[in-house]
């Protein structure tokens, strides 16, 4: 920063202003006159709208402020200038942990399950799971799109949020699980099967792709899912606890998680489907008797979190299946009112590509599928978003399946249960819902 | 409003250059800074600009009145309540909460905690509208007979929200007639870019890091403590450094020249030092408003010194954290004091390096943790034994190697190499004077691109 | 009150509280001149010229002087002994 009087320091300090003042007011010309985006497709969410003037959005700040938030959110080519940051900025700040392609990135606040103590298992693994648990952000509620090629996000439940520690390692995000309410799962399925007497009840808590798929070397960030699942399976009394977990390890070399997302891939709930109605004794049907669905470049929730560039440039193949029989499906709100009549899978026309999940439906609504296997089996479901994915794999299996999310319930779970005359009760959802805050919803769910 | 944000670099800012150039003479360009001023500022705060006005038509006839009564009692009275009058205002709007919080402590005591927002900026302008009243009347400065120009002082938005806290004397004869001359205005835009690109570029980016390390302390390792405060030390310096420069750059722009708040503070030898290079404008107005108020008798030059840190504590926030944070500070100025300057320089360099590092980065981590809890847990992670590093962070530490390792060589003064070096050598000169406009619009389009990602609301939490 | 015997005294007073018997003050002499002359030390010294001269600077005098001579000034006013 040379502040030289002399002639040829005067000339440059010209040509310094009309630079810096180029890009300001190119950047003043690009901001306003540029057309603005509406939508964040990767964050699911529409963009700030220009703020209406009222006395009150004025007076409590809402209109200047929505006026700067407008300009700032709604940059021409937001979408592109994202990912030119997550694909040649980021990547700027340092190296890939032990590797050059499939090293380690880290994400959140990871907390580190110490090999060296191997004996604070749930007492502090409990701790750590309490105190990263946070209710999400309202801002992020009210800003939620509604219309139809995005859809809308799912209205906050109860401590139904887990914040994301994720590890990147070999292009796939691994979530990292942090322990949890072991005890409190088991007892809360046991005091269901008590009430519910002669119908089945069933627990199958499937593992995330951090259970399946952690390295052995980075096995201390996370507790051991194996091993909280077979401490559920020891405890249960009188409901049966189906093994997903060996089913879905041995089919690990195949997609059946997704790698960018924190949800497994239909593969993975077609092996869980498999082996619970292999549990329960009951028919099912190969993939050939599904049809196969592609859809392409899918980038799940870990790159919404994490914009990693190892994700973004490893974007994955969606695939999933549609049951060749013909199914009837009503979807009820969560006092099982105002059905609606629907497809078993939303169609993907106009999805994006981060939305891709959405095909299975979203939480928020309770749906009856009914078949034409006439085995008199009737299902209820209790599941957290893992079990959307297991519903069309059921379709060959049960004559009636309700499928209901524990967050969203608004009536007494028992009651619903005989209500419908279910034979079986599936209690089927991840590690982090089972052991973690998402067990009060499911406890609640009995008393409400 | 905040600087680091499109709208205002964007929008406000080309408009506000636009209309000040434009503007013939001082009164004119005056006005105009007047006026975008309190647009900036109602902004952010569309009902609290009245309170600033309020503050300002108190102060300004405090002034007058002074100016008036001239060394006399009255003047003493005068400056007196106008004083106490800002302590209040600061005192009702920053602090009232706390202070309730900690009566209900007492007992069968159950008042109802008053709900006031913080207004933006009212730590800054109300130092220096006291700092304006003292001067009045200690007869350093002629009191302001124009409000608008006493307002414009008061609101001048290149410091209003986030310092530094410029005194009347600096700007008084600024305010009746100035100039941009061409070299001013380059350095200025310069140095607001600089600012700018140390705020989005290094700061929030460590911001990040310093999170991911501090945030799980209860199973944080020593060295992620250390670290997780270091890195949060430098974030907190290249932040508020970086905004004072934006500051400083833009008063330039305007033909004001404002002080240094910050002379690389990291570089320091010892904590004395600390605070002759961090967050200069605040530690001169204690030494000079506040360390010689005789209320401590004999030994004053202790009790003033703690008066002073104690002060320094509860000005960066309304919660207890920051109260020990200043009184910690105080503590080891007051151990130096008692060893004395020339035993100090007897002690190896390294030594003192590492002393006052190790005593600023901890300090940070006070600063972090307004969770008393957290802080204690801090403490003892700090002197913690076991595993040295844990997994994660190394991985984390991997991830960002580049971003650290920049941030630690920016804490050093470069950019005074840079200039020292081309003053001796003309073909450096020459290459750091022609790059130079090159550099700043890099920076300024990296600031930029970075600014898009700022309004992202990522999946935080995602849901099973 | 004499000038020079007043710098004279005030001389030995900077010795004292700065400890440093090679100081020798004149008008111009500032804080930048001697290195334990902080705002701490100030105050010291400050406490020691009041009793001394039997008098009390007021805190703009305190906080405002910039030299030597200007405390000189002050003391050759209001200096009683």
């Amino acid at each position: 920063m040379q502040t030289d009087n002399k002639k040829p320091g005067k000339l440059l300090a010209v040509v310094n202003i009309i630079t810096i003042l180029a890009v300001l007011f190119g950047g003043a010309a690009y901001l306003i006159f540029l057309p603005h985006e509406t939508v964040a497709e990767d964050e699911n969410r529409r963009l700030a709208s220009f703020p209406e003037f009222s006395p009150k959005s004025y007076i409590d700040g809402s209109f200047t402020g929505g006026i700067a938030d407008y300009f700032d959110d709604t940059v021409h080519g937001r979408d592109r200038i994202k990912k030119f940051i997550a694909a040649d900025i980021t990547p700027l700040k340092g190296r890939k942990y032990g590797g050059d392609e499939d090293g380690a990135e880290l994400y959140g606040i990871a907390f580190e399950h110490s090999e060296e103590t191997p004996a604070v298992t749930t007492a502090a693994a409990t701790t750590a799971a309490v105190t990263h648990t946070t209710v999400s952000s309202p801002a992020v509620q009210t800003t939620a799109v509604t219309t139809a090629p995005i859809p809308a996000e799912e209205p906050a439940a109860e401590g139904g949020e887990i914040n994301s520690n994720i590890l990147v390692v070999n292009k796939r995000g691994l979530p990292l699980y942090p322990g949890g309410d072991v005890q409190g799962y088991a007892d809360t399925i046991n005091e269901y099967k008590k009430k519910l007497g002669d119908v089945n009840v069933w627990s199958m808590v499937v593992p995330t792709a951090g259970g399946l798929y952690i390295p052995s070397n980075y096995k201390s960030l996370a507790v051991d899912e194996k091993k909280d699942i077979d401490a559920i399976a020891a405890a249960l009394e009188g409901a049966v606890p189906v093994d997903a977990y060996t089913s879905l390890a041995a089919h690990k070399s195949e997609d059946i998680y997704a790698r960018t997302d924190h949800h497994w891939m239909a593969l993975g709930a077609f092996y869980a489907a498999k082996a619970f109605t292999e549990a329960a004794g009951l028919p099912f049907k190969e993939l050939s008797e599904y049809e196969e669905l592609h859809l392409h470049d899918y980038l799940g929730t870990f790159y919404g979190y994490t914009q990693s560039p190892t994700l973004l440039n490893n974007p994955e193949e969606f695939v999933y299946y549609r049951p060749k029989n013909e199914v009837t499906v009503d979807q009820y709100d969560t006092s099982f009112r105002d059905p609606l009549d629907v497809a078993l899978l939303v169609p993907s026309d106009n999805m994006t590509p981060s939305g891709y999940y959405y095909v299975f439906g979203m939480d928020n609504r309770i749906a009856h599928v009914h078949t034409k296997t006439g085995n008199g089996r009737k299902l209820v479901i209790f599941k957290d978003s893992y079990g959307n994915a297991l519903l069309p794999f059921l379709t060959y299996s049960f004559e009636d399946i309700y499928l209901c999310d524990m967050r969203y319930f608004d009536l007494n779970a028992v009651s619903f249960i005989k209500q419908v005359k279910a034979t079986d009760v599936l209690f089927s959802m991840c590690t982090f819902s089972a052991t973690g805050p998402n067990l009060n919803c499911l406890k609640a769910d009995m008393y409400k | 409003m905040v600087f680091s944000r499109l709208f205002f670099i964007y929008i406000f800012l080309p408009v506000c250059l636009g209309a000040y150039f434009l503007a013939r003479g001082t009164k004119m360009k005056n006005n105009v800074l007047l006026l975008f001023s309190l647009a900036f500022y109602a902004w952010g705060e569309p009902v609290y600009v009245l309170l600033m006005l309020l503050s300002a038509v108190i102060n300004y006839t405090a002034g007058r009145l002074i100016g008036r009564y001239g060394d006399s009692r009255k003047s003493r009275i005068t400056a007196g309540l106008a004083v106490f009058t800002d302590i209040a205002l600061l005192g009702v709007f920053k602090y009232s909460g706390f202070i309730v919080e900690n009566i209900n402590h007492i007992p069968s005591v159950e008042l109802p905690v008053p709900d006031i927002r913080l207004p933006i900026g009212i730590s800054f302008y109300t130092f220096q509208t006291i700092s304006y009243v003292i001067d009045c009347l200690w007869e350093t400065v002629t009191p302001q007979k124009s409000f608008r120009k006493f307002l414009l002082y008061v609101s001048l938005f290149p410091q209003l929200v986030a310092g530094p806290i410029v005194r009347y004397s600096t700007i008084e004869k600024e305010i009746d007639e100035r100039t941009s001359s061409i070299t001013d205005i380059s350095y200025g835009l310069n140095r607001v870019v600089l600012g700018l690109a140390k705020k989005v570029i290094i700061a929030d980016q460590l911001g990040i890091v310093a999170d991911s390390l501090l945030g799980g302390i209860e199973n944080a390792t020593a060295a992620a403590a250390w670290t997780g405060a270091a890195v949060y030390a430098m974030q907190i310096y290249f932040d508020f450094s970086g905004y004072s420069d934006i500051a400083i750059g833009l008063g330039r722009v305007f033909g004001f020249h404002f002080d240094e708040n910050f002379r690389h503070p990291f570089m320091c030898r010892d904590i004395t030092e600390f605070w002759q290079r961090w967050h200069i404008s605040l530690g001169t107005f204690f030494r000079d408003y506040l360390l010689y108020v005789p209320i401590f008798g004999k030994r004053r030059k202790y009790g003033g010194l703690f008066l002073v840190w104690l002060c320094t504590g509860i000005w960066h926030g309304a919660s207890w954290n920051f109260v020990i944070w200043g009184l910690y500070y105080g503590l080891f100025i007051f151990i130096e004091t008692l060893i004395g300057k020339k035993r100090m320089k007897k002690i190896p360099l390294v030594i003192r390096h590492i002393y006052s590092k190790a005593v600023i980065i901890a300090g940070f981590g006070i600063f972090y943790f307004e969770d008393l809890d957290k802080l204690g847990t801090f403490f003892t992670k700090l002197f913690s034994t076991g595993r040295l590093i844990g997994l994660q962070d190394r991985i984390l530490l991997v991830n960002n190697v580049y971003l650290l390792i920049l941030a630690v060589i920016l804490t050093f003064p470069i950019i005074d190499g840079i200039r020292r070096i081309s003053q001796r050598s003309a073909p450096v000169r020459t290459a750091a004077a022609v790059s130079l406009p090159a550099v700043s619009a890099a920076l300024l389009l990296l600031t930029s691109i970075l600014l898009v990602d700022q309004t992202s609301h990522p999946f935080l939490y995602f849901r099973f | 009150m004499n000038r020079s015997d007043v710098q004279k005294r005030l001389n030995s007073i900077f010795c004292d509280i700065f400890d440093d018997e090679s100081i020798k003050i004149s008008d111009s002499t500032s804080a930048a001149d001697i290195e334990d002359w902080d705002s701490l030390e100030h105050i010291n010294l400050i406490a020691a010229v009041e009793e001394e001269f039997g008098m009390k600077f007021r805190m703009k005098e305190v906080s405002g002087m910039k030299n030597v001579g200007e405390m000189l000034d002050i003391i050759c006013e209001r200096g009683s002994k």
